[in-house]
């Protein structure tokens, strides 16, 4: 469905009555070209914008994949006491990869 | 062309990433669709958990969720157990451990795992800048794999890598186990090896050795064959039956085949046995040494061989009657045919001493050569075991007899037991793939294999008969500009070929070998064969008609 919604500095605001099933998911926006001063795309984006066409088969065989991992992603969680306590060595791990992202990003 | 997937389009499928999560599923599937294979990295494991774990407290955050780190832990190994389910491991060695003076290790394990593989059949995909930059052909991101021109697989005539990828954590367990061991001669793999596949035949003894052809040599040599002594065997087989019989100093005296089966004729091997005996080759054309030779020199028939041509067991008990009738020996050509069954009794397990071969593209086959004896007989298993090891007696410097260099090596053995494991499933499948050939063939000008009722074959081949060797040569075409590989096996008998002229057989003298020789071909055969490409195989011969 098409619905309107506001653009205020970087977050789009929704009719307030609409309920949605999950939490993330991809919207597309018509933006009125008038208001666009610049528009830079960086090359992962530019990539990404690439047109392709899958054979019908494969873009069903795609989509179940996408619903499968989504409904791995939007199952209810065990309540965390019931789950195995992560380990000092996994906390590290966290934080080292946590510390990995920072240093890539610097790195780009 | 196959993938191998860099850890960012691993999260970008699992955390569906905006922007990039659709064309990296997207090319994941266009792959796994056209049947390539999707590999993982082993060695990026635990960055591809932590790595996902990150992008889904991240996600989180946005969206205002209040998970623990064990809940978010929770979710990303449930993903990425879904995720990775279908897909190929590819191992990571030593060569890609020491990566700590590139720019980017984990780059670096990637790139280095690249140089091991085929060029041009695996590509990395990933939406790094940084290897994208590096203008390496062999790698992609998902849009450019995406917009590719639509490369066809190909199809294999037998498949060994779809195999393998189905194997591969027990093959390289296996062989890392061996390389460690380091009992690379007779190590434990090779008794266990024999214990499992002599079980498996029903056979009391089995000895494994080098190859198919050591395994007939070492049979040859455990009855004391040699000058003088006539063995009966078929002239429509590869060299290698004959081969041992002439090395040996024995001589080769060939019977016609069943044109139905392929396999030696019974009531023809009787004949040609009285033949022998009497020395009168107007009964069955027989070898121009025994034809000479004096009451001094006359042949002794000594043994039978007959060949389970293209997996199909021949008629052993027609075959093992005449031969004792006769007080001759019987040695099972198994090379072709471990797995198959003869009116209830396992291949292997049909004559005197069978012998198999591991050759790589036998249904059961090792990386290599390799072969097996299976036998009842005590004796016989003790001097098989001998002849293996130089003839060896109470220890190995103690020489009771003359024997080979004929040992299975321990690497092969490993192979072969993780290869084993799925051989009975593998064998349910040749049989599907089998019965859809002759299915799809129905109304092709092609006569396809014959399997007596009480038998099973184990379709080493898939051999059909086309009318005459004109017709085969346009059908082959047909194959060929269609890019299916076929063989024929086998274009010259071996009482034509020049390695055994010296036994003086005139063409015509086994006329059914002859004839097969002239429009046989043999068709893809795996366990892993596609109906689509069956179809397509016989569309192809249908049309080519």
């Amino acid at each position: 469905m098409q619905i309107e919604a506001i653009y205020d500095h970087g977050r789009l605001e929704l009719p307030g009555q609409i309920r949605f099933a999950h939490q993330r998911f991809t919207v597309r926006i018509d933006v009125p070209d008038d208001i666009i001063v610049t528009h830079e795309v960086s090359q992962s984006e530019g990539h990404a914008r690439t047109s392709y066409t899958l054979p019908p088969e494969v873009a069903a065989l795609s989509q179940a994949m996408a619903d499968r991992l989504e409904r791995i992603r939007n199952a209810p969680l065990p309540p965390d006491e019931q789950l195995p306590p992560l380990t000092q060595k996994q906390y590290n791990r966290i934080e080292a990869f946590a510390f990995r992202d920072e240093f890539r990003k610097m790195r780009d | 062309m196959n993938l191998l997937l860099d850890v960012n389009i691993i999260v970008d499928v699992c955390a569906e990433r905006p922007l990039f999560g659709k064309a990296s599923r997207d090319a994941v599937n266009l792959a796994l669709a056209r049947g390539f294979g999707v590999w993982i990295y082993a060695g990026s494991v635990q960055t591809l958990e932590y790595t996902l774990i990150g992008e889904l407290k991240r996600i989180c955050a946005d969206d205002e969720l209040c998970l623990t780190n064990r809940q978010i832990s929770f979710r990303a190994r449930a993903l990425l157990k879904d995720f990775c389910a279908d897909k190929n491991w590819l191992a990571a060695l030593s060569a890609e451990g020491h990566v700590f003076e590139a720019q980017d290790p984990e780059d670096e394990q990637l790139i280095r795992a690249l140089d091991r593989l085929t060029p041009g059949e695996i590509a990395l995909l990933t939406r790094d800048e940084q290897l994208l930059n590096r203008q390496d052909p062999r790698i992609l991101s998902p849009e450019q794999y995406l917009t590719r021109r639509p490369e066809a697989r190909p199809i294999d005539f037998i498949d060994l890598k779809g195999q393998q990828n189905d194997i591969r954590p027990a093959l390289e367990t296996g062989i890392h186990r061996v390389l460690h061991h380091g009992q690379y001669i007779m190590g434990p793999e090779v008794k266990e090896l024999e214990a499992k596949l002599g079980a498996y035949v029903g056979a009391k003894h089995a000895i494994s050795c080098a190859s198919g052809t050591d395994a007939l040599l070492m049979a040859l040599m455990a009855y004391g064959v040699g000058p003088g002594d006539a063995i009966f065997t078929t002239p429509f087989t590869f060299i290698a039956t004959a081969e041992v019989i002439s090395l040996l100093g024995a001589t080769p005296v060939f019977v016609d085949i069943d044109p139905k089966t392929f396999n030696i004729d019974p009531a023809k091997l009787e004949q040609a046995i009285i033949a022998l005996k009497s020395n009168d080759p107007s009964i069955r054309p027989l070898p121009l040494n025994s034809v000479l030779s004096t009451q001094s020199s006359a042949l002794i028939p000594k043994g039978v061989i007959p060949v389970d041509l293209f997996g199909l067991p021949a008629d052993y008990d027609a075959i093992n009657k005449i031969a004792k009738e006769h007080g001759l020996f019987v040695i099972e050509d198994a090379a072709q045919s471990f797995g198959a069954v003869y009116k209830g009794k396992r291949a292997g397990a049909l004559a005197d001493i069978a012998c198999t071969s591991f050759f790589p593209a036998k249904p059961l086959g090792c990386y290599g050569d390799g072969g097996m004896c299976f036998t009842d007989d005590d004796e016989l298993a003790a001097a098989l075991d001998s002849i293996r090891v130089h003839g060896k007696g109470s220890h190995k410097y103690d020489n009771a007899r003359i024997g080979i260099n004929g040992r299975l090596d321990t690497l092969q053995a490993a192979i072969l037991m993780a290869k084993f494991d799925i051989f009975p499933e593998e064998v349910q499948l040749r049989q599907e793939v089998a019965n859809r050939y002759t299915a799809l063939l129905d109304g092709a000008s092609v006569r396809p294999p014959h399997i007596p009722p009480d038998d099973l074959s184990v379709w080493a081949q898939y051999s059909v008969l086309a009318k005459d060797e004109t017709h085969r040569a346009a059908l082959l075409k047909s194959l060929q500009e269609a890019k299916i590989p076929a063989a024929i096996y086998y274009p010259k008998p071996l009482h034509l070929q020049t390695a055994f002229a010296v036994l003086g057989y005139a063409p015509g003298a086994f006329s059914v070998s002859e004839d097969a020789a002239n429009r046989i071909f043999s068709l893809p055969m795996h366990p892993y064969l596609q109906k689509e490409d069956q179809m397509k195989i016989a569309e192809i011969m249908k049309r080519a008609c």
